[in-house]
């Protein structure tokens, strides 16, 4: 059962890999970028845990508690894609106002365009 | 332990006061620098006491967090310490707080990746390593260094998310999170699940690393941010992922994987060096094809090989900052190679150049020589060291061409206190390192200055000459395939490389 | 990216990734299965002999493996310094009406709203070790709380209510304060988790930690809404 889970958290990866890779639009690059950390996520505390765990808090019984650590890590994982969401956001906005599109192959002309016409 | 503490609440303590206290912000981070040089004196009378140590942060044993002091930590501590004195020096104040703030973080996370052999941790590390980068890259606001930050951003947090899934699969088996710990329970002929799960893992940290495949965001990035902040990267920065792939290797054998890698990158790096026209560029191309040495010297899986990679870490660091310094100083990043004919700059941007670019090519009795003599002493007489030659006959092309360029010109400007720092860092980097190796020990020393590879590296650099002279026409006719570093292209080459890498492992 | 008319590309892009995916799938479903004690299993072990903590996973990761929180506090902190350096950009002309939404709906639910949600959050920070919750999940929490309050009155009104820039150069002695917690905790030979000293250490890291997260997201939001307009 946890096998099929994974399997479907690793095919939201690969979908978000596409969407990163194939997508002109730079929104959407953002986007799929946090789906793929996300389904990570997910990935990480799903292929360790068995049916019928449950959660690891003192008062439901030490009757087969799921494994803590995972669960720890992605707390981590989580604030980290939330800070590079962030970041990623800010830098696209700055670069959107001064191009005005969203498009990156305009964007990535207009860059080197940028780079060699200004005086060192 | 106490040595990583001393260091790391040293750095933060100054990266938080600067942003408190904005106007003592140069004495507050050379305090700093302070503290980090306590914690390097302690690293390195532990690691001279009892030889490579693996502990644990807290008195928990093997519920806490696993670190290790080895020769590969004393070195690049020293590297850290000695970057973060000249820059400081360098710097001197100009700029706001803000940059010293983000400054000295970023010595703080170096300070402890050098020490972390924990899988985990080092996840942690490596992401704010990168978010730190990405602020300093677009610090000064314009678009293309902007670019390069939403391009190294996006590569990096993909690879660490496939990081996190080799871990996952690696923790499943392997229960553990460190590395001594993974080690004693991993059998000696891992299962497909574990191979796969350390080739997810070495892709991640090649991403970081400047592995040529991977890490297309080298070039745009190194060559596009302020000076200070290319010398810190290119001299410091890419490490992190070359000492954790340091690290990771003892759990299995990977030397196949890793030499084809090594081969791929200091040749291709070499040719695009040589065919490049911006001076920064060249010397970010140089970058990579130098880290194609050291995974060379990793590849060969003796611990002679490790030394040597760890000695070549902390002698290119050094000399590469100084390139990128002496470079910046004389504010010719941007002119064209191929076309340009008498440059003017100061003195002190000529020493470096000239003393950085000896370093790099391996002449003696600069530190570049120890170093890539210890790579020919791991690589012995096989195929794999006409292949060294090779690269170093390419290096030496692309730096001939670099200083044919810059170096005739009129010597301008008066001597100012800028200079000095950049002056005597240059000497330092010249002699400092053969003169250290000599204190450490003699038998080292000459051992290491035998005939033939004087003879080698002094040939190389002729040839070179020669071969610039005949050719610099057509060499300047080639366009340098800049399609290649575009972001869906850095994206497409990471995932084939990835796919090379488990089709030679299998 | 038509179906029909699929460039060369973009075949070999989904090529490799579905190659990718097909090792993964195959990987992860050739895994033998060790009969191996997971160091998750020694956790549960120990801490349930420590009667403080009644979350598990508070025990990880805010005793034994807190220099991993530190560093993940670093990261906010990163990220809300970016904001912070990039704050001074121009602002769109659309944004510069100081209400969101003019509505007396909004300003009379969320006047009542806010404190109940900042209460909320108050409490998640505060029981990180007796329940799931967390500082980071109070935090954000308590944040949206103040945007929310922030789209009734206006968001320059929140800054004199909330004593803005006292609180961010507070933010950075946090940082001192959840760096000298680490340094106890690895440095001195006893353990200060246990007894009530423990309870205390571990109140103060929580409510550090959520005041951190607080006022870093709340910075986040303000400079999101304050510039934004079109492309």
């Amino acid at each position: 059962m946890t096998l099929f889970t994974s399997t479907i958290s690793i095919l939201v990866v690969g979908l978000g890999i596409i969407g990163l890779i194939l997508k002109k639009n730079v929104l959407m690059k953002l986007l799929s970028l946090n789906i793929v950390n996300t389904s990570t996520i997910l990935f990480f505390v799903l292929i360790v845990s068995e049916q019928g765990d449950r959660a690891p808090i003192g008062s439901s019984g030490l009757a087969r508690m799921a494994d803590p650590l995972p669960q720890a890590l992605v707390l981590t994982s989580i604030v980290i894609n939330f800070g590079v969401l962030a970041l990623s956001l800010l830098f696209t906005m700055v670069l959107v106002k001064r191009y005005h599109t969203l498009d990156i192959d305009k964007i990535e002309t207009s860059v080197k365009r940028d780079y060699k016409e200004e005086s060192p | 332990m106490i040595s990583l503490l001393v260091g790391l609440s040293a750095y933060l303590v100054s990266g938080t006061m600067t942003l408190i206290f904005r106007k003592w912000r140069f004495w507050i981070s050379l305090s700093g620098w302070a503290g980090a040089l306590v914690g390097l004196i302690f690293t390195s009378i532990t690691y001279r006491n009892s030889g490579s140590t693996i502990g644990s942060l807290g008195p928990w044993g093997q519920l806490g967090i696993e670190i290790k002091i080895d020769q590969t930590t004393v070195l690049f501590l020293i590297l850290a310490v000695a970057l973060n004195l000249f820059t400081l020096l360098y710097l001197k104040g100009k700029k706001p707080a803000t940059f010293y703030s983000l400054y000295n973080l970023l010595f703080a996370t170096s300070f402890s990746w050098a020490f972390t052999n924990d899988l985990f941790n080092l996840y942690v590390i490596i992401e704010l390593m990168s978010l730190i980068s990405i602020l300093l890259i677009g610090y000064d606001r314009k678009t293309y260094q902007i670019y390069a930050g939403i391009k190294y951003l996006l590569l990096s947090s993909l690879s660490m998310s496939l990081y996190l899934i080799g871990l996952a699969i690696l923790y499943k088996t392997a229960g553990h999170l460190g590395i001594s710990s993974v080690k004693a329970h991993l059998g000696a002929e891992p299962e497909f699940a574990v191979t796969l799960a350390l080739t997810l893992m070495i892709t991640g940290l090649a991403v970081k690393g400047g592995v040529l495949l991977f890490s297309m965001w080298l070039p745009d990035a190194h060559s596009y941010s302020s000076t200070v902040v290319s010398a810190l990267l290119s001299g410091m920065a890419i490490k992190c992922g070359l000492i954790d792939i340091i690290r990771l290797s003892v759990l299995t054998d990977m030397s196949e994987a890793l030499l084809v890698l090594g081969l791929i990158t200091g040749i291709g790096g070499t040719i695009f060096a040589v065919i490049e026209k911006f001076p920064k560029r060249l010397l970010a191309y140089s970058t990579i094809s130098q880290v194609g040495y050291i995974l060379l010297g990793i590849s060969m899986g003796t611990d002679l090989g490790i030394t040597a990679a760890s000695f070549h870490i902390l002698f290119h660091g050094l000399s590469k900052s100084l390139l990128f310094v002496a470079v910046g100083h004389g504010k010719v990043g941007r002119i064209d190679l191929h076309q340009v004919n008498k440059v003017s700059l100061p003195i002190a941007s000529k020493l470096g150049l000239l003393a950085g670019s000896l370093s790099i090519l391996a002449i003696p009795p600069l530190d570049g020589y120890f170093s890539k003599c210890l790579l020919l002493d791991t690589v012995g007489h096989s195929w794999t060291w006409i292949v060294v030659l090779f690269i170093g006959l390419g290096t030496a092309l692309s730096f001939v061409k670099l200083n044919w360029a810059l170096l005739p010109g009129p010597t301008k400007g008066k001597f100012r206190l800028d200079d000095l720092s950049l002056i005597v860092y240059a000497l330092i980097v010249s002699v400092g390192g053969g003169i250290t190796l000599f204190f450490l020990s003699r038998t080292y020393i000459r051992h290491l200055f035998c005939l033939e590879y004087i003879e080698e590296s002094i040939a190389i650099l002729l040839i070179a000459i020669l071969l610039y002279w005949l050719f610099k026409k057509p060499i300047s006719k080639i366009r340098s395939p800049d399609f290649v570093f575009d972001l869906d292209s850095s994206l497409i080459s990471l995932f084939t490389g990835f796919l090379l890498v488990i089709f030679l492992w299998l | 990216m038509n179906i029909n008319r699929l460039s060369l590309k973009e075949i070999y892009v989904l090529a490799i990734v579905v190659i990718f995916l097909l090792l993964i799938i195959y990987a992860i479903f050739s895994q033998q299965q060790t009969g191996l004690q997971r160091v998750g299993g020694l956790y549960l072990k120990k801490l349930g002999a420590n009667p403080n903590i009644r979350n598990y996973v508070y025990g990880i990761y805010g005793m034994y493996r807190f220099y991993d929180t530190l560093f993940e506090l670093l990261i906010f902190s990163t990220a809300v310094l970016g904001i912070t350096i990039f704050s001074d950009l121009e602002e769109s002309r659309e944004s510069s009406s100081s209400e969101l939404i003019e509505s007396h709906v909004v300003d009379a639910s969320a006047s009542f709203l806010y404190p109940i949600i900042f209460l909320l959050g108050l409490y998640l920070a505060y029981s990180a070790h007796l329940g799931p919750g967390g500082g980071f999940a109070g935090g954000v929490i308590a944040g949206t709380g103040v945007l929310l309050l922030a789209i009734a009155i206006g968001a320059d009104r929140i800054g004199q209510l909330f004593y803005e820039q006292f609180m961010k150069k507070v933010e950075y002695l946090i940082l001192l304060l959840v760096l000298a917690i680490v340094l106890c905790s690895a440095v001195l030979p006893i353990d200060i988790y246990t007894g009530n000293r423990g309870t205390a250490v571990i109140i103060i890291a929580n409510l550090s930690m959520g005041a951190k997260v607080f006022i870093g997201s709340w910075t986040i939001l303000h400079f999101f809404v304050k510039h934004r307009g079109e492309i």
